[in-house]
């Protein structure tokens, strides 16, 4: 046996694994019947379908031709993803200035051709102009600095 | 007729406040922004801007918002003349033979026409959803539970048969969509489902968040990826306006794009997608000289342009009157109305006439200033080509986080939109279409209710779907839907008219 599509193989994999996930959290939410649905009837039939799907989609990359496994670039998106964690971590406790400078330093290195003056120059604009519109003009209860 | 005059003049005169003038205009000058640039489309950009519009009145927010949309079929067509590049996918065909004309130094009259074409089709599809609209929502007035349930099935079925890419995959993501909406407390018990503990997605996953992952991150991941360099066609534009001869050619292409477009605009899947392919094929096929297809030939930028602006404008036709988005980003304007307090559907047009009638109004007015936005300011797009991704993508970055965190205050979300970009890469990497998820998502909680509600009428009787003459001829469609999708010749051709995408 050989597989064929790559891509579909792990695309299959991740949604059998995904309705795994989910009847694990229906868990005894009440399925009921047709004329009374409980809470658990739509949950649990879609997470059916979901596994079904998954196995048709994996199943497939067995018979049919497909693209091989585009290559996942962790270099780029490593730091966008840990800068958004970082963002999210950080706004409540220090506020929206140093969330935000965080965010631009981790992200940066997301960037092959990162200019460091560069984006020290453009991430105060970038403050500049958010603390301006959202927390002046539109007057979001936004902290901007650490509490203490 | 009459009643659509007057209703249109009181549009006008909600649309035409300074306030909503401003917002139209700064719809349709972002909405140009994002088309111009490639990499950051309109779904993407709604979906980022959607917490700014609750502090807006509900009017001047879905005016924005449609304005963005529209716009960027706009600013699509710049950058597929001069750099050979879609600005939109909206705008890929634009590519073949725009960027040729811009070649033989004929960038003015391209711009020119795709601009002309776009606010011709923009004026006729305006009207097209004042005149259809309030027939359409008369109509859906008498549809019960088991209705909305079978129109739901049909435009999600629609949305897989006119997507692009693998119809199993687009199924799946259907179904993740609809289980993903699931998320929450349960509509009648309010027991939690789904949420593994986690406070903030008691309520059910927030749709920003969902949207900014899947498309604004996933989006930047891509583009990152791409170490593209953007040779804009370096010399100046002369002679915007196109000659006389070039009227005559592009006139019918306008006419025959713009009817293509408003009708698949309205159908499920996106119009604005689809229209330009169909639209190219025609005038491809009935040109008595093919061969100058590919080589500049203008009816080849006027038609498509014009298809996509109409297509993109009608599409507000099913959401507007029957509560029922046809895709992506028109899923997208629902959660701008939930976020307002409005609930879509037939009813907003006796209970909110002026945010109905406005609405339309204003896509009049955006497009007469989106023609002014893209001629004589085609130089400021241009230079914006030229700055570096490596300082676009940090403002971006910025505008997700911050919008996501100013819904409810909630780094968590945010965190959470992480997640969902990490998701949205991943399905990008083993190509699935996101697109069909968030609609999925959108009517999920809708097709819930309205199932089990059929149900309770019914008293567990599955066959009030098929003896309710209106809810069984709805199944027939998407029965035949299916059946379309399963032809092998429908599925070769389906194939073909889609590779040329890639």
């Amino acid at each position: 046996m050989r597989v064929r599509s790559p891509q579909d193989l792990v695309g299959g994999i991740a949604l059998i694994l995904l309705s795994l996930l989910a009847f694990s959290q229906i868990g005894d939410l009440k399925f009921g019947t047709a004329s009374r649905m409980g809470p658990g009837y739509f949950p649990t039939v879609l997470a059916g379908l979901t596994g079904l799907m998954g196995v048709i989609i994996a199943g497939r990359s067995l018979v049919l031709d497909g693209p091989a496994l585009d290559r996942l670039h962790w270099r780029q998106a490593l730091p966008i993803l840990g800068a958004i964690m970082a963002f999210g971590l950080a706004i409540r406790p220090l506020g929206l200035v140093i969330a935000s400078a965080l965010l631009f330093g981790i992200a940066a290195f997301a960037s092959s051709d990162t200019k460091w003056r560069e984006l020290l120059v453009v991430s105060a604009a970038l403050i500049l102009f958010a603390v301006g519109l959202f927390v002046l003009a539109l007057g979001l209860p936004f902290p901007l600095w650490p509490r203490f | 007729m009459d009643n659509v005059f007057s209703n249109l003049a009181m549009g006008f005169g909600a649309a035409a406040t300074p306030i909503n003038l401003g917002l139209c205009f700064i719809g349709a000058l972002v909405g140009t922004l994002i088309g111009v640039l490639p990499g950051l489309g309109p779904i993407a950009t709604i979906a980022i801007l959607l917490p700014i519009t609750f502090y807006l009145d509900p009017l001047g927010a879905l005016i924005m918002l449609a304005g963005i949309y529209y716009g960027a079929q706009y600013g699509g067509s710049t950058t597929a003349i001069l750099v050979n590049m879609p600005g939109e996918t909206s705008s890929v065909v634009t590519t073949l033979d725009g960027h040729q004309m811009a070649r033989k130094g004929r960038a003015g009259p391209a711009l020119a026409i795709a601009a002309l074409g776009s606010f011709f089709a923009g004026c006729v599809a305006t009207f097209i959803v004042a005149l259809f609209g309030p027939v359409l929502a008369k109509f859906a007035q008498n549809f019960g539970p088991p209705e909305y349930f079978a129109l739901m099935l049909v435009g999600l079925i629609g949305a897989t048969v006119l997507a692009s890419g693998s119809v199993v995959k687009a199924v799946a993501m259907i179904i993740v969509g609809l289980l993903l909406g699931c998320v929450g407390s349960d509509i009648e018990t309010g027991e939690p489902r789904m949420t593994f503990g986690i406070p903030q997605i008691a309520e059910g996953i927030n749709f920003t968040t969902l949207a900014v992952g899947l498309f604004g991150v996933a989006e930047i991941l891509r583009n990152l990826e791409k170490t593209a360099d953007r040779s804009v066609l370096g010399a100046k534009i002369t002679g915007l306006m196109p000659t006389w001869a070039d009227i005559k050619q592009s006139a019918m292409p306008i006419l025959r794009g713009t009817g293509i477009g408003s009708v698949l605009g309205i159908l499920p899947g996106n119009g604005a997608v689809l229209a330009p392919y169909a639209s190219y094929t025609l005038e491809k096929k009935i040109s008595k000289t093919p061969s100058r297809f590919g080589k500049g030939a203008i009816e080849g930028v006027a038609g498509p342009e014009s298809a996509n602006n109409a297509g993109a404008q009608t599409s507000f036709i099913p959401l507007l009157t029957l509560g029922i988005p046809p895709n992506a980003v028109m899923a997208m304007m629902v959660g701008a109305m939930t976020i307002q307090g409005i609930v879509p559907g037939p009813q907003v047009m006796n209970e909110n006439p002026t945010l109905f009638w406005g609405m339309i109004a204003s896509m009049w007015i955006g497009n007469a200033m989106l023609v002014i936005i893209n001629l004589p300011l085609v130089g400021v797009w241009v230079r914006l080509l030229k700055v570096p991704y490596r300082i676009l993508f940090p403002a971006i970055l910025m505008f997700c986080c911050i919008g996501v965190y100013s819904i409810n205050s909630s780094g968590v979300e945010v965190m959470l939109v992480a997640l969902f970009g990490g998701v949205g890469y991943f399905l990008l990497k083993h190509g699935f279409e996101p697109a069909p998820l968030l609609l999925a998502f959108v009517l999920g909680p809708l097709m819930e209710e309205n199932l089990r509600r059929s149900f309770l009428i019914a008293r567990g009787d599955p066959s009030i779907f098929v003896t309710r003459p209106l809810s069984a001829s709805l199944l027939v469609i998407a029965l035949i839907l299916i059946a379309i999708v399963l032809l092998p010749s429908v599925r070769k051709r389906r194939e073909e008219v889609f590779h040329e995408e890639d």
